[in-house]
């Protein structure tokens, strides 16, 4: 061999370390324990009601139309999970800043909207047509899921960067956060009964990934309650 | 050369030939194992060489002394008649023929003509001349066409001594070359679909003047493959279609001037087209064809007005089947109706006196043909309708034996034998069709249990046993398997000897005997060390989290198959799981410690899955897909220009990720810069030529004369193929390096590039093979490709930095992407999208193997790409490794997985397929998937073998000859 060992031991090379990330602990924003009242019922109700009201003969309408009530019902939520978690906490803030925070929060819901329609697309949803449903079936997502997020959890970041990475300590403590990812999961799981050849109506974009993220985040609630 | 050293490195050189050997044999057991099933599962029909005669009053007087048979090749149905209020380019052009038919009923006379799948012109001039039914393994043949060994009109015209002058499509000439007059034989080449009117000017060329001389001739076919190649070019709605239409409306005008009133003319569409312009399959518009008969003496004898209503398109007008064609003619010329006929005479065409003789002539036919053939003959339904039939027409010619004094005396009892031969050749023909169908159980559970038993091997191989361990036991596999062979040769050659199985020639029986000693000679060494138990708790793949998302991949993509549905949007349910693989990397990657990791994570997560959507927006529909899908795979100017920027991009990107590891170096700039560059560039200008070839309106500008045009074509794919395929691999053998000394002032080198010393000089291999592909995908097909190379370097830099390589994710989600593009470069898992015109880029006529490598490299060049790409997930962003014998092992747990996850996906295709052989849908989605599930796995094994044995091979030896110690 032509080369000396010794140049070898000086090589340079792009190497990349991997330390294992060790997980910065959630707090939990309340000591919320099991309970029917966080069990998102409404969830059921919602979805049973825009069915009534019409979902499969106008989708794009209905699913408009029924965004107030979303909205209605999410802040009587909100109001739910706050004032669970007020029993044992100090009562640091008064009820005008949960107020504050529960009708700001729908503005930053409205926002969020937004990426997550583009996560949407990127998962594969028509892009030539049906955007407005598209759109709708975001804005939906973002109530129903981003909403009692941002209220429960608020504005810190490093907290909802541990729940983006389901770096969660104790599951028992975040009622709103398990109905959230079985809402995802549900809407995930939405999508595969659209390329069956049954003929329904409610096989039509995006019904199905509407009835799959309501159902997660009523299944998931569930769930919680009996972990 | 110390000799410690040549010791070690013979010693890789044996692990390395014997790896080879192993995953060879595992591709041989697989390839046995698809013949076997495909053997059981596209039965094929047993041809008969017997030839009728006239003997025994079998035939006609002849009505017409000559006939003239002009195929309009494509002719849809729609096309003939008048389409009320249609302005689409494909109607309402060929007038004439519905014209004639109007004007004189009882001389002209037109009809739907009904063709049996599959609907490729081969199977199609097979069925209108021998009268058979097509079987589906034939559609894969339509290249070299054999001469034809069933009886037909053809061969008994020349038996009798008639003269047939023949001009225009080539597959005529394959079929019936002996019977054909020499002298006035004149084929033209059918493959080249750019070409629209060659052969049709060689028609017209050498019709007229025949035609002028009747004498010289009996009977005259003429195919015209212009409107044909305008849908294969440009889809039914071009303007050329309109021009083609009109300019065939306008030679049948003149062949009918030309007519004497003793030829017989039939113009006839041997398919029809889908509404993208392709055909091969079953859908209406491709089985429903025209037909039109006419001669200038009155001897047509119509049914009732309604059942000619061209409403709708014709949707209620009468339809006769194609292969009823071969009876009425035959009768009709005086000759004898071929042997294997399973076709009913066409009512309109006899005198009503000769209708009952002509039915009784063709059901003694079929009775014949039945009764000599294996499977039909033990038919009693079908025999006791004959004995029906001939107990009827006993009774009508009476003892007196005068069959016209029969038939006049009691027309009610010839009308209703006519009736009863007509429910007796249809039930006959569904009976055929029914059987044709059928399948031989025994060779599908064969195939089904050899490629289960190498989806257990590959498992155990890949997964289960440590990739140490499997490095020192390649040895004894082989030996095991040569210990084997010699007993599963004789024993199942002792079984073809003595019990003759009925369906297993000595071929299959020793091919079976090779596979049962690939699989013993796998398990035995296994088996000898492991208990089923240990290796079942080896399931150590399963723990991580990645791990189990591969597991659940492969159980969606195998599940899919399960239900049509799920089967025909394949595209975009693998599509979808890509993009999960991307949230899931996102997650992943925003969670690194690491901040520089992280960001290069993060960031080329978020490219893999824009560069997956953008991938999914190129789709060509499948027929099933209806109206949920937008097609947008064409040719366009913006797809040609495309090109020219995928030329600048895909060397610029490749540059940036090998600069990642300053492996952009020696070598490097030169293959990449210059060598890729100028090869893409000339791709894309190929297909600059191409689309100016086409557009009608552009060369009219330019004023490009063809034959230059084609010529440039043509050289410019021929430097394209040989650089990518010869040249270039030749190169690459003699062992292009990476890396590159740096001195720094202290006297201290550094060596750039040192980083991925395997990875870099490998890539530009993998571009070599990736190159010529993209010269054989249609613009928008290299565009994906282009994608498709982004998103697996993207993908090499995440399983670096996420600590995948080892992980059976990675090789899973390489799978998906094959699939992934083998949709988005314009295919479907059905007949009619194979894109048959890239055979001709390198070689105008048919050549062995040029064509099929084109077309091949065409169909599954994502799976050819993705196989190159493949070891690099094991050699990219590696130092020089101490051990290269454990490197060749990895990179060969790799290849395995690869080949376990598509043995799992085609195991599912062909369970399925067998499953659901009488479902509706079998010959529409389950058999063509599985037969691309069938050549997607022996053609990914042959590759692996050729990355691993060649590619990984040299590169390991090179780099261990360079830095070993």
């Amino acid at each position: 061999m032509a080369r000396k060992p010794v140049v070898k031991k000086l090589v340079s090379f792009l190497d990349v370390i991997l330390e294992a990330p060790h997980p910065p602990t959630l707090e939990p924003p309340s000591e919320t324990s099991r309970s029917l009242l966080n069990v998102p019922i409404h969830a059921l109700l919602l979805i049973w009601s825009y069915f009534s009201f019409g979902l499969t003969r106008d989708v794009a309408g209905t699913m408009a139309r029924m965004i107030p009530n979303l909205i209605l019902l999410q802040i009587g939520y909100a109001y739910v999970l706050l004032s669970k978690g007020k029993t044992k906490r100090t009562k640091k803030k008064g009820r005008g800043n949960d107020n504050v925070l529960i009708y700001a929060s729908l503005f930053v819901a409205l926002v969020a909207s937004i990426p997550i329609f583009s996560v949407l697309v990127l998962f594969g949803s028509p892009l030539y047509d049906h955007l407005k449903e598209t759109y709708l079936l975001a804005l939906h997502l973002s109530f129903l899921i981003i909403y009692p997020l941002l209220v429960v959890y608020q504005y810190d970041l490093e907290v909802w960067f541990n729940l983006a990475t389901f770096n969660v300590d104790s599951l028992a403590q975040n009622p709103v956060y398990v109905s959230s990812v079985a809402a995802f999961v549900g809407a995930w799981l939405g999508v595969f009964p659209i390329p069956l050849d049954w003929d329904r109506p409610w096989q039509a974009w995006p019904i199905t990934l509407l009835v799959g993220s309501y159902l997660g985040y009523f299944v998931g609630g569930v769930v919680h309650y009996f972990l | 050369m110390p000799p410690k050293f040549e010791a070690k490195h013979g010693k890789l050189r044996v692990t390395h030939a014997l790896y080879v050997v192993c995953l060879l044999s595992l591709g041989l057991l697989q390839a046995i194992g698809i013949g076997f099933f495909a053997k059981g599962f596209l039965l094929s029909r047993q041809v008969l060489d017997f030839n009728a005669t006239c003997a025994h009053d079998a035939c006609l007087a002849p009505a017409f002394s000559r006939a003239v048979v002009l195929v309009v090749d494509a002719l849809r149905f729609d096309f003939a008649i008048p389409v009320a209020g249609s302005r689409e380019p494909y109607h309402n052009n060929l007038r004439f023929l519905h014209e004639l038919a109007q004007d004189l009923p009882e001389h002209a006379l037109l009809l739907k003509f009904l063709a049996d799948p599959p609907t490729t012109t081969l199977q199609r001039l097979k069925g209108l001349t021998t009268g058979s039914l097509p079987t589906f393994v034939d559609a894969g043949l339509n290249f070299d066409g054999d001469v034809i060994d069933e009886d037909n009109w053809i061969a008994q015209l020349w038996r009798r001594g008639s003269r047939v002058a023949f001009m225009g499509d080539d597959t005529w000439d394959a079929l019936f070359r002996p019977y054909l007059a020499a002298n006035m034989s004149f084929p033209y080449p059918s493959l080249d679909v750019r070409d629209l009117d060659t052969v049709d000017n060689g028609v017209i060329e050498h019709l007229f003047p025949l035609l002028a001389q009747p004498q010289h001739w009996d009977v005259l076919v003429g195919h015209f493959l212009g409107v044909d190649h305008v849908g294969h070019r440009f889809g039914p709605k071009h303007s050329s279609m309109r021009v083609k239409q009109l300019q065939m409306d306008e030679i049948l005008r003149q062949v009918v001037d030309e007519l004497d009133d003793d030829t017989l003319l039939v113009v006839l569409g041997d398919h029809g087209m889908t509404r993208t312009g392709d055909h091969g399959g079953d859908s209406p518009e491709e089985l429903e064809a025209a037909v039109f008969f006419h001669a200038k003496r009155p001897f047509i004898h119509r049914k009732l007005p309604e059942n000619y209503d061209i409403a709708f398109q014709g949707r209620n007008h009468r339809a006769v089947n194609q292969i009823d064609l071969v009876p009425t003619l035959s009768l009709l010329l005086g000759l004898p109706i071929p042997f294997n006929n399973l076709g009913a005479p066409i009512d309109e065409l006899f005198r009503p006196e000769q209708l009952p003789v002509a039915h009784y002539m063709t059901a003694r036919q079929i009775n014949e043909y039945r009764a000599v053939t294996d499977i039909l003959q033990g038919d009693d339904v079908i025999n006791g309708m004959y004995r029906g039939l001939e107990k009827m027409w006993s009774n009508i010619v009476g003892e007196t034996e005068d069959v016209a004094a029969g038939l006049a005396a009691d027309p009610a009892a010839s009308l209703a034998f006519v009736e009863a031969a007509s429910v007796y050749h249809h039930t006959s023909l569904e009976r055929c069709r029914d059987l044709w169908a059928r399948f031989d159980a025994k060779l599908i559970l064969m195939g089904i249990t050899l490629i289960a038993l190498s989806l257990i091997i590959l498992t155990i191989y890949a997964r289960l046993i440590p990739s140490v361990v499997i490095s020192q036991m390649s040895g004894e596999f082989v030996t095991s398997m040569l210990a084997v062979l010699p007993l599963g040769l004789v024993v199942l050659g002792a079984i073809h000897a003595i019990i003759k199985p009925e369906n297993l020639s000595w071929a299959w029986s020793l091919s079976l005997g090779v596979a049962t000693a690939i699989v013993l000679g796998f398990f035995a060494p296994i088996f000898d060390r492991y208990s089923l138990l240990w290796l079942l708790a080896q399931a150590r793949d399963l723990r991580d989290w990645w791990s189990l998302f591969g597991a659940l991949c492969i159980v969606l993509h195998v599940l899919v198959f399960a239900l049509n549905s799920f089967t025909i949007w394949e595209d975009k349910i693998i599509t979808f799981l890509l993009s999960t693989f991307g949230f899931l990397c996102l997650v992943e990657a925003v969670k690194l410690t690491n901040k520089t990791a992280r960001v290069i994570a993060v960031y080329h997560a978020l490219v893999f899955l824009a560069l997956t959507r953008a991938a999914a927006l190129i789709t060509l529909c499948r027929e099933e897909q209806g109206e949920m899908c937008t097609p947008t795979f064409g040719l366009s100017w913006w797809a040609v220009a495309l090109l020219y920027v995928v030329a600048i991009a895909l060397p610029l990107s490749v540059r940036g990720f090998m600069k990642l590891t300053s492996s952009y170096q020696s070598a490097a700039p030169f293959w990449i810069g210059r060598g890729l560059t100028a090869v893409l560039l000339l791709n894309a200008f190929y297909w600059t030529m191409d689309f100016f070839e086409s557009g009608e309106h552009f060369s009219a500008r330019f004023s490009i004369d063809e034959a230059v045009l084609e010529l440039a074509m043509l050289t410019v794919a021929r430097i394209v193929m040989g650089v990518g395929l010869g040249a270039a691999n030749f190169g690459w053998a003699r062992g292009p390096l990476c890396i590159q000394l740096e001195f720094a002032r202290d006297r201290r080198a550094t060596i750039l590039g040192y980083g991925n010393v395997y990875g870099a000089s490998y890539l530009l291999f993998a571009l070599n093979v990736a190159s010529v592909v993209m010269l054989v995908s249609k613009p928008l097909g290299a565009v994906s490709i282009f994608i498709l190379i982004n998103q697996l370097l993207t993908l090499l830099e995440l399983f670096d930095v996420l600590s995948l390589r080892k992980s059976l994710a990675a090789p899973v989600v390489f799978g998906l992407l094959a699939t992934a593009h083998f949709f988005s470069t314009g295919h479907q898992a059905t007949l009619s999208s194979i894109q048959w015109e890239v055979g001709s880029m390198t070689t105008r006529e048919i050549t062995m193997p040029f064509t099929h490598l084109n077309i091949f490299l065409n169909s599954f060049g994502s799976y050819v790409v993705v196989c190159v790409f493949l070891p690099l997930i094991v050699l990219w962003k590696i130092p020089p490794s101490p051990k290269p014998i454990s490197l060749v092992a990895k990179a060969a747990e790799c290849c395995a997985t690869f080949a376990m996850y598509q043995t799992a996906v085609t195991l599912s295709t062909l369970v399925f397929a067998a499953v659901f052989r009488r479902h509706l849908m079998v010959w529409k989605i389950f058999a063509p998937r599985f037969m691309m599930g069938g050549i997607v796995l022996v053609s990914t094994t042959v590759m692996i073998v050729v990355v691993f044995g060649f590619g990984v091979g040299r590169v390991v030896k090179q780099m261990n000859k360079i830095f070993g110690k």
